[in-house]
This record gives C-alpha cells, sequence and structure tokens, in this order.
C-alpha cells in the first residue's frame, strides 16, 4: 500500500516543485478550500477541476479539503500565511468566515462561491442555475407522455427552489398543463434518493431533474433499473451542477445538463485579481455570462432532442439573456422560515 | 497514593500509544519515500512553527477537552453517554440563540455558556428520561437524539435563528461586542481555553476528593455494590449524566461564542472525538488536556502535511485511531497483567 | 453408563468433593441428591468438562473412555458421549429451534444441512413423543417447551461430535440439572415420563435434584451427597422420602446451642403478612411472618429459591413493603443512614466489595459522607486511614495494609473487611446471607463467632444460611421457609431431621 502511495506522491511532489519554479508572476496564487472531499463526484470535485485550470494556466494552488465552518477561519488565515493572492472558499458556509478573515486580512483576497449576499471585503459568487433549468424544462415539456414531471433538491434552499421554478416555467411554456411534483431528500443520502426516484416513478412521472450533488447516483440508478426492466416505457432525466450526460448509470436516458462551469467562474476572479481589477462584492454568474448553462447530452441531439426541440431551446436562453423572458421570481421573504 | 487509578502507569500507557502511533505513520510516510525528518519537521511546524499556530492548536483543543471531560465524567461513572454529538450541538444552537436574538454585551458569551450548558443537560436529561420511563438503553438513545440534534441545528438555522441576509441555512453573525474575549490579542485563542483547564481541575478535585466523587467511582466500578452502600445510584447517574451532557453543551457554546461566531447547518460536531480524547487520557481529567492537544495538534499538523507535502490529512486521523487502539490494548493487557499479579500495595 | 471414581476438588483450601465414587448403569436414571453446596453441582461442572478434578477419574460409556479428572472441555465430553441441560437455559431467544440445536452442536468448518437437522429434531421429539415445530422462535416457547429444546439439543450435540446419526448412542449420558425447578406441576408431569423414556431408549440420565418425591417417581437409584461426599448410594425402591431427606441433612443430634437466656430485647425486625404481588414470580411470598428481638440470632433455613432473596430485599428496603418494620430505622434509612441494618451480602464480591479499590476505601463505604470522614462533601483521608487502620487491627484483617485492594484479599479477609465495615458501628439489626459461602473452616468460624457476639452485646441478627450445621450451631430459633410460606421449627425443642424435612416440605 505505502509503496503505492509513493509511486502517486513522488511525482506530484516533484511536479509541485516545478511548477513552483515555472510560475509565471504574473499569474495569482490561488488556494481553493471545500467542503467536501475532492473525489466526491459532486460540488467540490467540480470546484478542483476548475482549479486545475488556474494551475494549468500557470498559477500556484492548494486545495484544503474537507473543511468545517468551524475550522474555515484557521484555514482562511493559513492560506493567507502561506502568501495566497486569492483563496476562493468554496461553499455558502464560508461567507461569514471569510468575511471575519477579510477584516484583518488585506494582502490575500478572499472569494466565496455559491454565496448570495455581499459581505465587505470579499466577492461573493452567486451562481444561477434557473435560466438554464428553464431550458431543461422546455425539453422536459416537449417530450413527456404523462405530462407529470418531478423534481428533488437536496435542500429546500432558494438556489435550489430557484432550479425548481425554472424548470416549471420551461416545461409550462411548451406545455400548459404539465405538473411537477417537488419533493426535497438529502445532498449525500444516494439511497434515499433512489427510494424518492422509485416513488415519482411509480406516480406515472416520465421526467425527473435532479439537483442533489453526488447522491444523483440514487436517482440514475432507479431509472437504470426502472428503464432496463420497462424498455416500452421510458423515464427520461437531467443533470444539474455538474455534467451528468455521460454518467455511467443512466447517461443514456440523460437528456441534458444545467451546469455551473466553476472553471470560467474561477477564472473571472482570478483574473481580476492578476488585473488588479479586483472589487469586493457580488459576482452573478447565470447564463448570460456563459457560466450557468445548459448542455444538451450530445447522443440524443439525433433521438428525442430533434432539430426543432433544439431550436426551441436556443431561442428560449437567447430570450432570456435579452431579458425579454424572465422567471417569475418567488424567492420568499428572507426572514421566512424555508421548511426542509 | 489515595486514589487507585495509578496515574503514572496510566500516563506510560497512553503517551506510550500516542508514540507508537506517530512512530507507526511517520515510519510508513518513511517507506512511502518521504524523509521523516522532513515530516515530523513540517508537521512540527504546523503545530507549534509560530506564537500564532500554537495560540491555534490550543484553540481547536478546547471543544476536544470540555468533550473529553463530558465523556470522562460519564465513563467513570458507569453512564454511557455517546450523546455528546447532540448535547454539544443543542449547546451551540442555546448559545447563538442567546449571542444573536439577545442584546450585545460583554456579559452575553458567559451567559451563553450557562444556555448552553443547560440545553446540553436538558438533551441529555431526555436521555435518562426515554431509559428511566421507557427501558430504552442509554447508548441507544444518546446516539439516536445525536441524529435528531443535527436536524435540530438544521431546523434552526432555517427557521427562528437563520440569518435574514442570506438564503442560506445559518444564523446571523455574533456582535463583535458579543464574543469570547481574546486571550491573546493577534490569535484566535479565547479564553474559554481557562475555563476549560480549570474545569478539568475541578472535575478532578470533585472526583478525588468529595463525597460525590467517590460515589460516582464506586458506581462507575460496581453500582450493585453502591446500591447495596446505600448510596441513591439512580440520582448520582443522573448528575453524571446531567453533569456531561452540560459540559458537551458548554462547549458547543464557547466554540460559537468564540471561535465561530455563528452557526451553520454545516457545524462540526466534536462529540465521538471527545470520547476518543477521554479514553487516550485514561478516563482522567488531568490526562484529557495532553490528549486534547494530541488530537488538535494532528489535526494541524496533517493538514500542514497536506498543503506542503501533499500528504493527505487523513492520515491525521489514521494515527488518532492506531493511538486509541495502542492505548485500548495496552489498557486491557495491564488489566490482565494487573489482575494475575495480586497484592501490589 | 457413567463412572465417577474417588473424583477430589478443592477450591482455594476448601473442599468441595471428597473422593465422591459414583456409578450410573446403561439406560437407567441415576438420582444425585444433596442440599446446596452439597457438591452436585462442581461433580457436574467436572463430568461436562466445565472443571477439573484434582484427583479421581470419569468413565463414560465404557473403560476405553476413561479420563483421568474428567473431560477438558464441554466439547470433549460431547466428544466421550455426555450432554447437559443447565438448569438456567442457553438458548437464544431469537433463533428457532432448529437453529438453536445447529448452534449447539459442532461441525467444524462444514456447511450446515438445515433440512437434515430438522428431521433429526423431528425424528427425537417423535420418540419422546413431544411436539416440537422446528421452525418455532425459541422466544415464542414456553419454559417447559424450552427445556424440551434444550433436552434435544443436548442429545443431538453428542450424536453430531460423536458423528453417530442417532441421538440415543448406548453410550450417551445426559445431565438433566435440577430440570423441574422452572417447570409447573403439569409441565413436571409431562417431563418425567420422558425422561423415563430417554433411559428406556438406552441413554443414561443423572437427574439432580432435591425434590424427594421426583427422584423417588423417576429415578432407579439415587446417590446422596452431604458436604462433599457420598452418603449413600443405592437403588430407590425401598428408600423412603423421609429416610432421604435424613440422609440429605445428616442425622447427627446437634445439641441445641449453649444454654441462652431467654429472648427480652425489643423486637428490631418485625414482619406482619408479608405477601408478594399475585403476579410475582414463584415462589411467591405469601402471609410471612415473624418478629426479631435484639439479642437473638432468627436463622431462616431453606433451600434456595424458596423466596430468601425476596425477603430480605423487603426486609433491607430495596423492594417496597409496609409489612416489614425496623423500630428506629426509617426504610430509606435501612442500607446507609445513621441507624443502618448491618448487611452482610450473599455474593460479597458484587453486593458488598468494589474490588479494585482499596480496604481503606472499601471500610469507609456507607461512612464517607459523614464526619469525621468527610465535611461539606469534601474528603478528609487522614480520617480514612486512621478508621482504616483501627478496623485492619480490630478485625484482624491480614493483607498488604489499608491502601492494597481488596481484591488482592483471600476470600476470607474479603469477608473481615464486609463484618468490619457492617458491624464496627454496633448497628442494632445485623441481617447476614449466606456468610461463610466460600470460606474454610477457620475462616467460617470466625465470621459466626462474630455474629454471635454481636448478639451478646445486643444485636438482632437475622440469619438466612444455606449450611444448617452452621446455621443451628448459632440460632437461637429457626424458621423455615419452603415455597415463600415461612413455618417456625420450633428449634430448639426439635431435632434436625424435622428441620431438614420442613426444608424440603415433606413434614
Amino acid at each position: 500500500m505505502w509503496f503505492s502511495i509513493a509511486s502517486s506522491f513522488l511525482p506530484r511532489v516533484l511536479g509541485l516543485a516545478l511548477l513552483m519554479a515555472s510560475a509565471s508572476a504574473a499569474e495569482p496564487a490561488v488556494a481553493l478550500l471545500t467542503t467536501g472531499s475532492i473525489n466526491d463526484g459532486g460540488w467540490s470535485q467540480l470546484a478542483k477541476q476548475g482549479l486545475d485550470k488556474l494551475t494549468a494556466a500557470g498559477s500556484r494552488t492548494t486545495v484544503v479539503q474537507k473543511v468545517s465552518a468551524d475550522q474555515a477561519g484557521t484555514e482562511l488565515r493559513d492560506c493567507a500565511a502561506d502568501g495566497f493572492d486569492l483563496v476562493i472558499a468554496h461553499g455558502y458556509e464560508f461567507l461569514n468566515p471569510a468575511a471575519e478573515a477579510a477584516k484583518t486580512i488585506t494582502t490575500t483576497k478572499f472569494a466565496v462561491s455559491g454565496a448570495d449576499v455581499e459581505r465587505p471585503g470579499i466577492v461573493s459568487i452567486d451562481f444561477d442555475v434557473s435560466q438554464a433549468s428553464y431550458q431543461l424544462g422546455i425539453i422536459a415539456g416537449t417530450l413527456t407522455k404523462s405530462g407529470k414531471l418531478g423534481f428533488i433538491g437536496g435542500g429546500a434552499f432558494p438556489s435550489v427552489k430557484a432550479c425548481y421554478r425554472g424548470f416549471v416555467a420551461g416545461a409550462k411554456s411548451v406545455r400548459a398543463d404539465v405538473t411537477v411534483a417537488e419533493a426535497y431528500t438529502s445532498w449525500d443520502q444516494v439511497a434515499q434518493n433512489k427510494s424518492q426516484t422509485e416513488a415519482f416513478i411509480s406516480q406515472g412521472i416520465d421526467q425527473i431533474y435532479p439537483d442533489v450533488d453526488a447522491a444523483a447516483r440514487g436517482v440514475y440508478e432507479a431509472i437504470k433499473e426502472h428503464n432496463t426492466a420497462n424498455p416500452q416505457k421510458l423515464v427520461w432525466t437531467y443533470g444539474c451542477v455538474g455534467d451528468a450526460n455521460a454518467n455511467p448509470a443512466a447517461g443514456q436516458w440523460t437528456l441534458a445538463s444545467a451546469i455551473i462551469r466553476l472553471d470560467e467562474a474561477f477564472a473571472h476572479v482570478a483574473k481580476q485579481v492578476r488585473d488588479k481589477t479586483w472589487k469586493p462584492g457580488i459576482v452573478r454568474e447565470n447564463l448570460a455570462t456563459g457560466t450557468c448553462v445548459a448542455v444538451l447530452n450530445p447522443v440524443l441531439l439525433k433521438g428525442p432532442i430533434d432539430a426543432a426541440l433544439q431550436a426551441k431551446i436556443t431561442a428560449a436562453g437567447a430570450a432570456l439573456i435579452a431579458g425579454t423572458l424572465t422567471i417569475p421570481d418567488e424567492r420568499p421573504a428572507p426572514a421566512a422560515p424555508a421548511a426542509k | 497514593m489515595i486514589l487507585k487509578w495509578a496515574p503514572m502507569s496510566e500516563a506510560i500507557i497512553a503517551v506510550g500509544a500516542a508514540t507508537l502511533a506517530l512512530a507507526l505513520v511517520v515510519g510508513g510516510l518513511a517507506i512511502a519515500g518521504f524523509s521523516p525528518w522532513s515530516v515530523i519537521a513540517v508537521g512540527w511546524a504546523g503545530i507549534a512553527g509560530s506564537p500564532l499556530r500554537l495560540a491555534i492548536c490550543a484553540q481547536e483543543a478546547i471543544p476536544l477537552l470540555m468533550c473529553g471531560l463530558a465523556a470522562t465524567l460519564a465513563l467513570r461513572s458507569g453512564v454511557l453517554n455517546i450523546g455528546l454529538e447532540g448535547q454539544y450541538l443543542l449547546g451551540a444552537v442555546a448559545a447563538v440563540a442567546v449571542l444573536t436574538l439577545g442584546p450585545v454585551g460583554s456579559c452575553l458569551p458567559w451567559l451563553a455558556l450557562i444556555a448552553g450548558g443547560l440545553a446540553g443537560a436538558l438533551w441529555c436529561a431526555v436521555a435518562v428520561g426515554l431509559e428511566r420511563g421507557r427501558g430504552v438503553p442509554l447508548v441507544l438513545s444518546t446516539i439516536l437524539l445525536n441524529v435528531i440534534a443535527i436536524h435540530v441545528v438544521g431546523v434552526c438555522v432555517q427557521g427562528p435563528l437563520h440569518d435574514p441576509a442570506t438564503a442560506a441555512p445559518q444564523s446571523a453573525m455574533v456582535p463583535d461586542g458579543s464574543r469570547m474575549p481574546l486571550l491573546f490579542a493577534g490569535t484566535p485563542l479565547h479564553v474559554g481555553f481557562l475555563v476549560a483547564v480549570m474545569l478539568a481541575v475541578a472535575l478532578w478535585l470533585m472526583q478525588r476528593r468529595t463525597a460525590l466523587g467517590f460515589e460516582l467511582e464506586v458506581i462507575g466500578l460496581n453500582p450493585l455494590a453502591a446500591r447495596f452502600a446505600g448510596i441513591p445510584v439512580g440520582r448520582r447517574e443522573l448528575t453524571a449524566a446531567l453533569g456531561s451532557g452540560a459540559l458537551a453543551g458548554i462547549a458547543g457554546a464557547m466554540q460559537v461564542a468564540g471561535v465561530t461566531w455563528f452557526l451553520s447547518s454545516d457545524v462540526r460536531s466534536y462529540g465521538y472525538a471527545g470520547i476518543a480524547v477521554a479514553l487516550l487520557g485514561r478516563l482522567h481529567p488531568l490526562g484529557v488536556i495532553p490528549a486534547a492537544f494530541f488530537f488538535s495538534g494532528l489535526d494541524l499538523g496533517a493538514r500542514q502535511l497536506e498543503r506542503r507535502l501533499d500528504i493527505p490529512h487523513d492520515l491525521g486521523d489514521v494515527t488518532k485511531g492506531l493511538a486509541l487502539a495502542a492505548v485500548l490494548v495496552a489498557g486491557a493487557l495491564s488489566r490482565r497483567l494487573g489482575s494475575s499479579r495480586p497484592g501490589t500495595p | 453408563m457413567i463412572r465417577f471414581a474417588s473424583i477430589t476438588k478443592t477450591f482455594s483450601g476448601v473442599t468441595a468433593l471428597a473422593g465422591v465414587s459414583l456409578t450410573a448403569a446403561t439406560g437407567t436414571v441415576h438420582g444425585v441428591l444433596g442440599e446446596n453446596g452439597a457438591g452436585k453441582s462442581t461433580l457436574m461442572r467436572i463430568a461436562f468438562g466445565l472443571e477439573r478434578a484434582d484427583h479421581g477419574a470419569i468413565e463414560i460409556g465404557s473403560s476405553e473412555n476413561r479420563t483421568s479428572s474428567g473431560p477438558r472441555s464441554p466439547r470433549d465430553a460431547a466428544r466421550l458421549g455426555l450432554g447437559m441441560v443447565h438448569q438456567h437455559f442457553t438458548l437464544v431467544p431469537t433463533a428457532t429451534v432448529t437453529e438453536a440445536c445447529v448452534l449447539g452442536a459442532s461441525h467444524g468448518l462444514g456447511l450446515v444441512d438445515h433440512a437434515a437437522w430438522q428431521a433429526r429434531i423431528r425424528a427425537t421429539a417423535a420418540m419422546l413423543q413431544w411436539q416440537i415445530d422446528p421452525d418455532a422462535r425459541i422466544s415464542s416457547l414456553g419454559v417447559g417447551q424450552q427445556q424440551r429444546v434444550e433436552i434435544i439439543k443436548a442429545l443431538l450435540s453428542v450424536g453430531s461430535v460423536q458423528g453417530t446419526a442417532s441421538p440415543f448412542s448406548a453410550r450417551g449420558v445426559l445431565i438433566l440439572d435440577e430440570p423441574t425447578a422452572v417447570l409447573t406441576p403439569q409441565e413436571v408431569d409431562e417431563l418425567l415420563p420422558a425422561v423415563r423414556r430417554l433411559a428406556a431408549a438406552g441413554t443414561t440420565v443423572l437427574f439432580i435434584s432435591h425434590k424427594l418425591h421426583e427422584v423417588e417417581r423417576v429415578c432407579d437409584a439415587v446417590t446422596i451427597l452431604r458436604r462433599g461426599a457420598v452418603v449413600h448410594s443405592g437403588p430407590v425402591a425401598g428408600l423412603s422420602t423421609q429416610r432421604m431427606a435424613e440422609l440429605m441433612v445428616g442425622t447427627t443430634v446437634n445439641l441445641p446451642s449453649p444454654a441462652r437466656q431467654p429472648v427480652t430485647g425489643a423486637p428490631a425486625l418485625v414482619i406482619t403478612k408479608l405477601s408478594e404481588r399475585a403476579n410475582a414470580p414463584a415462589p411467591r411470598l405469601t402471609d410471612v411472618s415473624f418478629t426479631v428481638h435484639q439479642n437473638e440470632i432468627v436463622a431462616i433455613a431453606g433451600v434456595d429459591g424458596n423466596g430468601q432473596t425476596a425477603l430480605v430485599r423487603c426486609v433491607l428496603g430495596l423492594d417496597r413493603a409496609d409489612a416489614v418494620v425496623t423500630p428506629g430505622i426509617p426504610a430509606d434509612q435501612r442500607l446507609a443512614g445513621v441507624e443502618r441494618i448491618g448487611l452482610i451480602p450473599d455474593d460479597r464480591q458484587h453486593e458488598a466489595l468494589v474490588m479494585e479499590l482499596s480496604i481503606e476505601r472499601n471500610l469507609v463505604l456507607k461512612d464517607h459522607h459523614r464526619p469525621p470522614f468527610a465535611r461539606y462533601g469534601w474528603l478528609d483521608f487522614a480520617a480514612w486511614r486512621a478508621h482504616a487502620v483501627d478496623l485492619v487491627q480490630r478485625f484482624s484483617i491480614r493483607g498488604a495494609g489499608p491502601a492494597a485492594t481488596v481484591a488482592s484479599l483471600s476470600g476470607g479477609n474479603q469477608q473481615k473487611v464486609v463484618i468490619a465495615r457492617e458491624l464496627h458501628r454496633q448497628p442494632k439489626l445485623i441481617v447476614a446471607i449466606n456468610p461463610t459461602r466460600g470460606l474454610d473452616v477457620a475462616a467460617s468460624a470466625e465470621v459466626l463467632e462474630r455474629l454471635v457476639s454481636a448478639r451478646d452485646h445486643g444485636a438482632a441478627v437475622l440469619l438466612v444460611h444455606h449450611d444448617l450445621d452452621e446455621l443451628l450451631s448459632v440460632a437461637d430459633r429457626v424458621l423455615v421457609l419452603f415455597g415463600g410460606r415461612m413455618t417456625d421449627s420450633g428449634w430448639p425443642a426439635c431435632d434436625r431431621a424435622h428441620i431438614g424435612r420442613l426444608m424440603l416440605g415433606v413434614a
């Protein structure tokens, strides 16, 4: 076991040294804090992939994974002490610790990705996937046979609710009589999401949009089991945040994914630091910025997603960007509790 | 001499186990091609490389120490309180409620500690009530209440304690004026550290020098003999359970009042870690202090190793596990050797 | 056939078995009778491989199966052809009957042929004319049914280890340890014919009991043990239950204890019509009334399990009982109040002492929270040490000093720690339960002397004791508990055989 670790570490250690030597003075050194493991197959892993793009572009980078809100203050301070120019704290959980750190640390810039509020001294990056979800809704509304759609969220957070609203609005825009069942499960319980999916399928739902991070594996497995057993009554699904179009369980039944291109978002803030155009505030990433977009499953473009449907999706995207089409904002009054 | 816990040999067991675990892990890294000296140097620098890092190490030891004391109090009395995790969380919730909903003031953090202690004790009382009233074993009920506590936190940070400024499930920040005062300016170490050390000494004196401590020790060793000696076993066990819950609750309150200054659904609890710390500290209130530092130091050192040498920081947890396994095995062996050799004065 | 040849066993100086020889012929039911502590259990534990004899040999089935000092383990015993049904069942409640039997057998690393086991269970049950569902859960079975499963399990375990298909090999020996203790009379009536059928099928049965009429009904021959030695061995026919009882408790005419002044003290324990709840487990205490005065030792004789435990718990205030009055001691203060009862419990290691703690700490237990040992909850260890030094000397506790753990002491000195703690305050009422259990002769005598001396200094002593000889040597009055009911034997105006008959319910 140790030998295998050795063989995988040694080149990395050497490579790190080489990278540090070759890092261009212009590219900022970037540290990434993640809440989960960088192998979680979801939110944290996507961030690591985004960071890898910066590494490839010549930045000195490091990643600190599995950081809880309790430890975040220490880790942020540590990264600053290590001379990183920018710390991307990947998760709303880091908002308060980052704002506290920014009070005393001026040499290092802090960006919190996934945060929806402004705090002095830091950049909050807010991702709005509702528009891409609208485009997914158009597909679902067009392709559903039963007229019954399902949405599964990992938690009833506003960002998740926004995806739901976008999906509903998109579906109703092509077929007014669709119904969309919504359920909120968990970000990490694969089995729970699987059983929720099975429940949806048994209700006759044939389009299921999961926004449950890596636990979507449970959704896809349930769909695979159903579709393998009932090839004449297929259930279709989607991806959210990450690109699930090639997921091993149900890739062939995954029509499209509403993705967040974290690499783009990270590159934006890194560029601001490099160009010294960095200023605290909130950065809103959405369809227009090219960061939160719908990606159609390329293998299904000749099948269910025909040219006419593709045209509809494109047109809606243009209208959303132009502002001629808006998703009804039902964001509840901030203080109201969001029941789980 | 009076206290028949033979603290010296206990300390040797614990230190030996910790050393063995460290040696195994560093040795393994050496086989994997890392220079042991650089591993030790980098790890040590992560723990004590600067006064700031030392302060961080002490700060991270606080919740471990508090939960370790809570576990010591319960386990020494034969009360299997596995619910420190939940009691800690409830303490944190109560403290955040006091600190963010109440007025601002320098006495607030102390009120928050009291509230946290009460909440932790109350959460433990639920488990004791289930045991007394319904016959649910404490081990089970406390574990299940841990799960419920996580959801209580989730509900609170989305409901009554939710920060209206954000959609994220988290509480508002504790205002500057209501935070635990810092021990040294420029470091994150707050005065809760002194409180925790004083509580350790107080618990030690309680166990060693008071009738209550003696009765709890007797109950822990032989509850039947305690009953036949007229000790109100049920009431004393309740005292130990509530005290243990209160200590865990204070730990949670200290963490939000002195370190995080807010609560989110992603909160980390130190309850299970506290049980491990207590076992490594050989269930001695003063032994728990170095054990807590060992754990927090391993965390810090391992993270430094990950950042500098790309060694996964999970090796820190591996080291903790090895130390714990070694200390338990050594403890069992020494008991066996001790029992085969009666008549030790 | 099973033959014990001159089995001797001592436990730390106490002789449990002194050259016991016993032969049970093939296909017979052989009763083994004796009081508690007579050595029955030790003998059977040696036969089953749970203990090793110091001397002697056991032969099971035939002379080639002769092992000196007994089988090495229960598995070894099964290989030799011996199975045992314990008084306390050893079944897993959640298992099925078949699973329980499979668990009891040994099959190396092989797979379990479930169907074959079910067939074997059915066949065995059929031979004994029992109805057993092999798929029933143990927890769903009544006590009598569970015992049948235990018997089948024991038979099959022997068969499986020996590799024979039939559980009734001619060499098979089955030990039934007090099999009727937990049964209702109806269940007893069903069990005894099955035992006869077992014998008829060729199994040798050792039937341990102290219920004389059952022995009379089911056994071909009987061996009676008393104080670790065989006092009688022979056919049951022609032996009356009266005679058996006399043999069990001994016929030596003990003179009553030295003449004593008539009882004059005030009542220290008054029990008036004490009865347990109607749904209490048998034997239920029923209308127990007696008084213990100061300056007297009232002894309760009886075979274990006839209500002694419940009686003692009521006296100590562990169970609420308004029928029990201890003048001057409130019920909740009986154990640790200032005027507390001096208690010498049955199991000193579990009920009286904390083995891991020092002599000093055990001696102060019960007084640790009162001055001079503690003030305002703060302990004064100097007072503890002085107290311990004083008691160690007064009660001649021999060990490595007050700081040594109680675990390091011999049994007799452990009991002295208990007695020192309980008697040094000269309590008005002393409750002693089997105070000499496990002690050698000298230590036993010392314990009894302490009780007599306490009595002479005015204490009221309630002595619950399993050893009739010791009990009679110190008792002023002897009451007998049988089946939860109490009878005054009239001692010392009666002989010990009368007490023996009362204890066994044959008077």
